[in-house]
């Protein structure tokens, strides 16, 4: 297959290879997907019964591509006489319109067909390659192709039809077409996904409009126009920065009860659904840029607020989802993403990210209206999230089977470690999660004061905030050491190792003035700091891998939210060496900053190493420079005013952000290069410096 | 009073919580076919006032087993919804604020279909 293409809307989504063809095996990933379901697994043209071949592939926009093909001749030495172009964007499914273009001097008489095929595979199925269990069907309904599957209620069909007559014969689109000297044919072809009952009617009667592709364009560029402007002399900022938000647009999902509005999916491709923590992490990042995104954040994750006490979904009141699916597995509970809710950060980080919406927007209304959320999340730290009775956040499944084993933002098997290597047990009780409590805490008193009218309940989160930092402060630090423990184990040890969680601690405020620089220290000192940015675990522990998932790697978005914790407590030269590592890094990625990178050495590779992986761009790695302009700036709500306190990197020369949208309207921000930090590769421009 | 032995329209009338009046959204439940019946309640969701409609809310028709199923925490709302056993119309932020009201599997279940 060559290159991949993809497009998409929201969680519908085409994955093609160069040509525009689909020919997905069970466990290949291309196809047409939509609600977490292969609607497409085969979509092949072919011209007197040969393939294409690609001349050019033109990646428009997110939702659009443009494929230049000619009849596969063997050699390139022979001239093509006809030319076929596929215009296909995202629309509910996709419509393509399929272009040829005569160059010969003589008529030609052509068969074009378009061979259609569906696994209707579940995102979770794909590469597993499992037997489906329902029964598919192919039907031709006034003209159309009608690709179905179904199992008991369940049904779901993908649609074909075509502006041009076809002659449709068993999963076959055919068109005799006649082209005159130098004339041009063209037909448009729509595909179309339905979940639907067994009644044929859909499972959810939604009147959504259909969006064009001007209207599409249209959107794009209101969101760029609305977002600020970013002004510097380092233009690989401005271009790292411009990519961020037209991705940001990308990465925007909009769930069916939010009424047209979007919020932040994790993922593109594979994540553009609805998740706790990516979801929250993202908005925070994004506040200052598109507060709009934060709003609905809160009001759908607000809204699907765990009720019950559910062990298959790992559901307990007042709990925060995890991850939202709607594909086969999910509906038939084989998979507990309806929604799944084994995360222990996401609650806690809700009632941050109200607070801090609340900060810079001052939408009083509708912090009011989740106040009940709020509340039920602020109750869920102290009794479902505190599995031991020691007064911590701590995790541990319900759901052993297809449950999250890690309920932490490092989720995967081995990022919780003892500084030798060996692994705890559970329940596990990980530092940055006591740290969001103690902020959530915080930040909830600030508005039951503010916002709710209710000092007492502010009075007692406050008392049991100063209890949890105070308690916190003698469980968790590793006093020979200088830093805190990556978490407790079952049995209230420290699990010892030093991980970048420890910059979360600075971000949460929960680390005392006096242990601030000793933190400071560690994050910037060789053991974590490659050069690049923070590993996720240190250089010599146990575990450490430099192409370790969570094990040593850098994450963008973790050094976002350390160099915002290291500003918290005055660390402004320190925040700005992160930032310069990690926007230097962006440059050798185009702008795009991957999920995580290599913790190899600065000074080792001169270039960051990419860790592959299959999502990209990753929403909160999308994030990172939004909130790195933040902590460059020193911008901080005060009030009614926008607080600006730069600390620029040298080689940065001058950095301006324009109409910053907020309770005060739309201001500016100014600010000037002064930090010294290391450059490499091609890096800033020494001009300035 | 035995959650077997209960009609399905007095569970849906207790776990909902009517309230007669109040600001609450209107929800008609239906039971299609024959020997189908259909009636509304008055939820009280947390969803503060509401602007007033003609007609419910939220229409939710399912075979009674199924609207049993969810009314007694056998089956989830939104499964029961992907599978195509639950038809819903109207506003659908109804039925996620509802189903946030329907309780959590019975004690030993895996929660599982209907």
């Amino acid at each position: 297959m060559t290159a991949e293409v993809r497009i998409l809307d929201g969680n519908t989504f085409v994955v093609s290879d160069g040509s525009g063809d689909i020919a997905a095996s069970p466990t290949d990933t291309a196809g047409l997907f939509s609600y977490d379901t292969r609607f497409l697994s085969r979509w092949v043209l072919t011209v007197d019964g040969r393939r294409l071949s690609a001349l050019s592939t033109d990646d428009m926009q997110y939702f659009e591509a443009r494929f230049f093909l000619v009849p596969a001749s063997g050699t390139v030495y022979v001239d093509a006489k006809l030319s076929v172009i596929r215009h296909r964007t995202v629309a509910r499914g996709f419509r393509e319109r399929l272009t040829l273009l005569n160059h010969d001097q003589n008529p030609v008489t052509l068969t074009v067909c378009i061979e259609a095929g569906s696994d209707f595979a579940d995102l979770f199925e794909i590469k597993d390659a499992r037997p489906k269990v329902g029964d598919y069907y192919t039907r031709t309904r006034d003209g159309r192709l009608v690709l179905g599957y179904e199992r008991d209620t369940f049904r779901r069909e993908v649609e074909i039809s075509t502006s041009e007559p076809a002659l449709v014969a068993g999963d076959s689109l055919t068109f005799e077409v006649r082209l005159e000297p130098h004339g041009e044919w063209s037909t448009e072809l729509d595909v179309v996904p339905r979940m639907l009952r067994a009644d044929g009617q859909p499972v959810v009667a939604v009147d959504r409009p259909v969006r064009g592709v001007e209207r599409m364009r249209q959107d794009l560029s209101e969101w760029q126009a609305g977002a600020p402007q970013v002004g510097c002399d380092w233009k690989p900022l401005e271009a790292t920065y411009g990519r961020s938000i037209v991705d940001l647009a990308a990465l925007r999902f909009s769930p069916v009860i939010a009424d047209g509005r979007s919020l932040p999916a994790a993922g593109l491709p594979w994540f553009m659904t609805m998740f706790g923590r990516d979801s929250i992490f993202t908005s925070l990042q994004a506040l200052p840029f598109t507060p709009e995104l934060a709003a609905t954040t809160l009001s759908v994750l607000g809204r699907w607020q765990g009720s019950r006490v559910d062990d298959f979904r790992d559901e307990d009141p007042g709990r925060i989802l995890h991850e939202m699916r709607y594909g086969e597995l999910s509906a038939f509970e084989e998979r507990p993403h309806t929604p799944y809710y084994g995360t222990a950060d996401a609650t806690p980080l809700y009632v941050v990210l109200l607070d801090e919406y609340e900060r810079w927007t001052g939408d009083t209304a509708l912090v009011g209206r989740l106040e009940g959320v709020a509340r039920a999340a602020l109750d869920w730290i102290d009794d479902y999230g505190d599995l031991t009775g020691r007064g911590y956040v701590s995790y541990e499944r319900r759901n052993a089977r297809t449950g999250l084993e890690n309920q932490c933002w490092k989720d995967s098997w081995d990022s919780v470690s003892y500084r030798d290597g060996r692994l705890p047990g559970f329940p596990r009780a990980t530092a940055e999660l006591q740290g969001y409590a103690y902020d959530a805490k915080l930040r909830g008193a600030r508005l039951a004061r503010a916002v709710w009218g209710d000092p007492a309940w502010a009075d007692r989160l406050e008392r049991e905030a100063a209890a949890l930092k105070e308690r916190f402060n003698r469980d968790f630090w590793v006093a020979d050491g200088g830093y805190y423990a990556l978490a407790l184990d079952a049995d209230g040890s420290r699990v010892d190792a030093l991980a970048s969680n420890i910059g979360h601690l600075l971000w949460s405020g929960i680390v005392p003035p006096e242990r601030a620089a000793a933190v400071a220290e560690h994050l910037l000192g060789p053991a974590l700091f490659s050069g690049w940015g923070v590993r996720t675990l240190a250089e010599g522990e146990g575990r450490y891998n430099p192409v370790g998932y969570h094990v040593g790697t850098v994450w963008p978005f973790d050094n976002s939210i350390i160099a915002w914790g290291l500003r918290r407590y005055g660390f402004k030269e320190e925040a700005a060496q992160i930032a310069a590592g990690i926007l230097d890094a962006a440059e050798y990625f185009d702008g795009r900053l991957p999920e995580a990178f290599g913790g190899y050495g600065r000074e080792l590779t001169r270039y960051p190493v990419q860790y592959p992986t299959a999502c990209s761009p990753q929403a909160w790695s999308t994030g990172a420079p939004l909130l790195l302009l933040r902590t460059m700036l020193g911008l901080e709500p005060a009030g009614e005013h926008l607080l600006v306190d730069p600390a620029l990197p040298k080689g940065i020369g001058w950095l301006e952000l324009r109409d910053i949208p907020g309770r005060w309207g739309r201001v500016d921000a100014f600010g000037r290069g002064r930090v010294e930090t290391p450059r490499a590769g091609p890096g800033r421009p020494s001009a300035g410096a | 009073m035995d959650a077997r032995t209960t009609t399905v329209q007095e569970l849906s009338r207790r776990r909902l919580e009517p309230a007669p009046g109040g600001p609450g959204p209107t929800v008609k439940f239906v039971i299609p076919g024959p020997g189908g019946c259909s009636w509304l309640v008055r939820a009280d969701c947390g969803q503060g006032e509401r602007p007033p409609r003609d007609g419910p809310d939220c229409v939710v028709t399912a075979t009674e087993p199924v609207l049993r199923a969810l009314l007694t925490g056998r089956a989830n709302t939104l499964a029961a919804v992907l599978r195509g056993e639950v038809a819903v119309s109207g506003d659908l932020d109804v039925l996620v604020a509802l189903q946030r009201l329907f309780p959590g599997p019975p004690a030993g279940s895996r929660g599982g279909a209907a």
